[in-house]
């Protein structure tokens, strides 16, 4: 009896901490991972987006609504890009201001920083990356049935502008969602050592705006010296669209009242033309009767 | 026609069937309609000066008691091309005491009917816009134009055939009032009975006879067509017209069942409008609850069969939500309950088909309030991030006011007709008899 007592005693002093334990890891702080990306769009902007995630219940998941600060550099208020919450994809991003223009310009690769501060959900996180500065240049050549593009990858270092080779990049036509109208199956090419890709455009059927204006675009995805750069041209190489303006100028049945189609204007007046004619002849017989009523009388 | 008015003379015929002052029953009667109608006077008048805020229409649910209501009085109105039209083409004689009746409630439902619609616009200047700026392409405008020649057909439907029966009355001097007198010789003392006057009295109505069928037929068909041509769960078929149709004819057949009864019961009218009446009207009322009924399921099991994704909430308040004892009881009283009562002999009896049609018609009204409103708070597109409120429909009391307002004035038009013009056709049924006479 008394070793029963004993055993009961050890369970409970045993399990008595189990949901105080449970409890503290419930109110513990989560860690928060950031990632960097760097985007560059040439003669646009320049966009740093910072990903946060956490793991809740064994999953990776992002974390909406942190506070994330960027820097240039070094972690300084005079270094501070800007900060932004993440949105519900964990995401938050800021473009590089006018005021940190000319600290951009001073050197040819630099330091991305992102960092969240301590939250009572979430401890601190901070997270970098080193991009050097590169461009993509688009030139174009053509006679009226083909057309070449030429793209040249360059990167910045202290004699100038220099060519990358062996880089990827993927080049097309942008299509109005943003998304691109590849030229090949993958549409990517690789730079050769003169950091230069040529491609030949056959392709006469894309369409373009009504002045036959496409807009090509290169872009090398997320490399791991430069981030992710885009470049854009505009070229009069697609197809013409016609407008058609007249659209609402047809007679159908959803246009406005004064183009009614004809069947339709035909079928209702007609209609009510005969059957009112047929109610005034009745008014006639009326009128009629009454006439030989009066003659009578 | 009746054994009974054989034996009956020409006078007495006159007598009976000539218009008579309200009894105490009669004039309670008026008392109570012109109060209902007053309530929804009032209603109505707090509608224009707050708007349709009053209502508890919504973005959702923006047809509603009104429309229901307007679809109830087109098909009610429909009875008058059955009785007096498709009868009397097809040489039913029998139907002559009940045409007067039929046309009767044909006029007073579709003047409410069009009267409810300018209710349900709101701003009653609108209909002004109608006629200046509305598109031939709507199906609103084809039904204000259908609707319009319906109502003149019919009222010259219920004119023409009166003109013999208000001249006889002019002839006897104890038949009409004196206030009734200046009416009647307006409309009728140039009638002499004279045989060119009868060869253009009986080609205006046959003409009117024919005209009103395919006119009466579009009224409907255009009604359906205002919702199915619009694309909703319930309302995207291509048999609304033929199904509006069935339903108009049997909602009619129990109306004119409904006031043979209150009529031959007031006015003592069993002479003339017999058992044998009741009998016939009531198997008339059996095929349309069959061909009805025929429809109901086409409508219903079609699509529940399929039970296609965007019309399952639609169906299912239908069969088992919401709506669910408003429909069962509305297939219940309109349809299977007065095949069941009808298609035997005793409930062929006056006073079975009475409640019969009693039945047949307060089921018919909640059956178009289930062929508005269901459909209303299920669209195609789902509800989302709207108040609680959108998802459901009750009508406000301002509503109900109105709308039992215009029902009882539609009661009130039918009460007046019957004081002042002869409810049975008199020259009809004196030549029938004498016809029956020279048979003999």
């Amino acid at each position: 009896m008394k070793k029963r007592w004993r055993i009961s005693l050890f369970l409970i002093i045993g399990f008595l901490p189990v949901p105080l334990v449970l409890r503290s890891q419930d109110t513990a702080q989560l860690a928060v991972r950031l990632s960097v990306q760097f985007r560059s769009e040439a003669d646009r902007s320049m966009n740093i987006t910072a990903t946060a995630g956490a793991k809740i219940n064994s999953r990776l998941s992002p974390v909406p609504g942190l506070l994330i600060k960027f820097y240039l550099d070094e972690e300084s208020e005079n270094n501070l890009i800007g900060d932004s919450h993440t949105d519900s994809n964990g995401k938050a991003a800021v473009s590089i201001p006018a005021s940190l223009l000319s600290k951009w310009n001073e050197s040819d690769e630099h330091t991305l920083i992102a960092s969240s501060p301590d939250t009572l959900q979430f401890s601190s996180s901070s997270n970098d990356i080193t991009v050097g500065k590169g461009k993509i240049v688009i030139d174009t050549f053509g006679e009226s049935n083909s057309h070449s593009i030429q793209v040249t990858a360059l990167s910045k270092s202290n004699d100038g502008w220099i060519p990358i080779k062996d880089m990827e990049i993927l080049l097309g036509v942008k299509r109005l969602d943003g998304s691109v109208l590849k030229f090949t199956e993958d549409g990517s090419f690789t730079t050769d050592s003169s950091g230069k890709v040529i491609v030949e455009l056959t392709d006469t059927t894309i369409k373009g705006d009504e002045d036959g204006k496409i807009t090509l675009l290169a872009k090398c995805e997320d490399n791991d010296d430069f981030g992710t750069i885009i470049s854009e041209k505009e070229v009069y190489w697609g197809k013409k669209t016609e407008f058609k303006s007249d659209f609402f100028q047809n007679r159908t049945l959803w246009s406005t009242r004064f183009r009614t189609p004809i069947w339709l204007l035909v079928l209702v007046y007609g209609m009510s033309i005969g059957i009112w004619a047929t109610i005034f002849y009745v008014f006639r017989q009326i009128y009629k009767i009454k006439k030989a009523g009066q003659v009578i009388n | 026609m009746s054994i009974l008015l054989k034996n009956k003379s020409d006078d007495q015929i006159i007598q009976e069937l000539s218009p008579q002052k309200f009894g105490t029953r009669g004039i309670i009667w008026t008392a109570i309609l012109l109060i209902l109608c007053c309530i929804g006077l009032f209603a109505y008048i707090r509608q224009l000066k707050i708007g349709l805020a009053v209502t508890h229409m919504g973005d959702y649910a923006s047809w509603g008691i009104y429309i229901s209501n307007f679809v109830f009085f087109v098909a009610i109105s429909l009875v008058g091309s059955l009785v007096t039209a498709i009868f009397r083409l097809t040489n039913v004689k029998w139907s002559t005491p009940l045409t007067r009746i039929a046309e009767i409630i044909a006029v007073s439902a579709i003047v409410f009917a069009a009267l409810i619609i300018i209710v349900d616009m709101g701003r009653p200047e609108r209909l002004y816009y109608l006629a200046t700026k509305g598109r031939i392409q709507s199906p609103i405008l084809w039904d204000v134009i259908v609707i319009s020649t319906y109502m003149v057909i019919s009222l010259l439907l219920l004119y023409i055939p009166a003109i013999p029966d208000l001249k006889i009355l002019l002839g006897k001097p104890n038949a009409v009032t004196k206030k009734l007198a200046p009416l009647y010789n307006w409309l009728s003392s140039f009638w002499v009975n004279s045989e060119i006057q009868n060869k253009l009295f009986s080609k205006s109505i046959s003409i009117l006879s024919v005209l009103i069928i395919p006119v009466a037929f579009c009224i409907h068909t255009v009604t359906s067509w205002l919702f199915a041509t619009t694309f909703r769960p319930g309302w995207d078929s291509t048999n609304f017209g033929a199904y509006f149709i069935s339903g108009a004819f049997l909602v009619g057949a129990g109306a004119v069942i409904v006031a043979m009864y209150m009529i031959r019961k007031a006015y003592r009218l069993e002479d003339y409008i017999t058992e044998k009446h009741f009998d016939r009207m009531s198997k008339v009322l059996v095929m349309l609850a069959l061909v009805y009924l025929y429809f109901n399921i086409n409508e219903y099991l079609v699509p529940a069969y399929k039970m296609k994704k965007d019309e399952v909430s639609h169906l299912s308040e239908l069969f088992v939500g919401e709506f669910a004892p408003m429909f069962w009881i509305a297939i219940l009283m309109s349809m299977i309950l007065p095949i069941l009562i009808l298609i035997t002999k005793k409930g062929r009896k006056p006073k079975a088909a009475f409640f019969t049609g009693i039945l047949v018609v307060i089921g018919a009204w909640f059956k178009r309030y289930l062929i508005v409103t269901p459909t209303m708070l299920n669209p195609f597109l789902p509800m989302h991030d709207v108040p609680q409120k959108y998802m459901h429909y009750f009508p406000s009391w301002e509503e109900w006011a109105i709308a039992i307002g215009s029902l009882a004035g539609a009661l009130l038009i039918i009460t007046i007709f019957i004081r002042i013009i002869p409810i049975i056709p008199i020259q009809e049924t004196l030549n029938e008899k004498n016809e029956k006479a020279l048979e003999n």
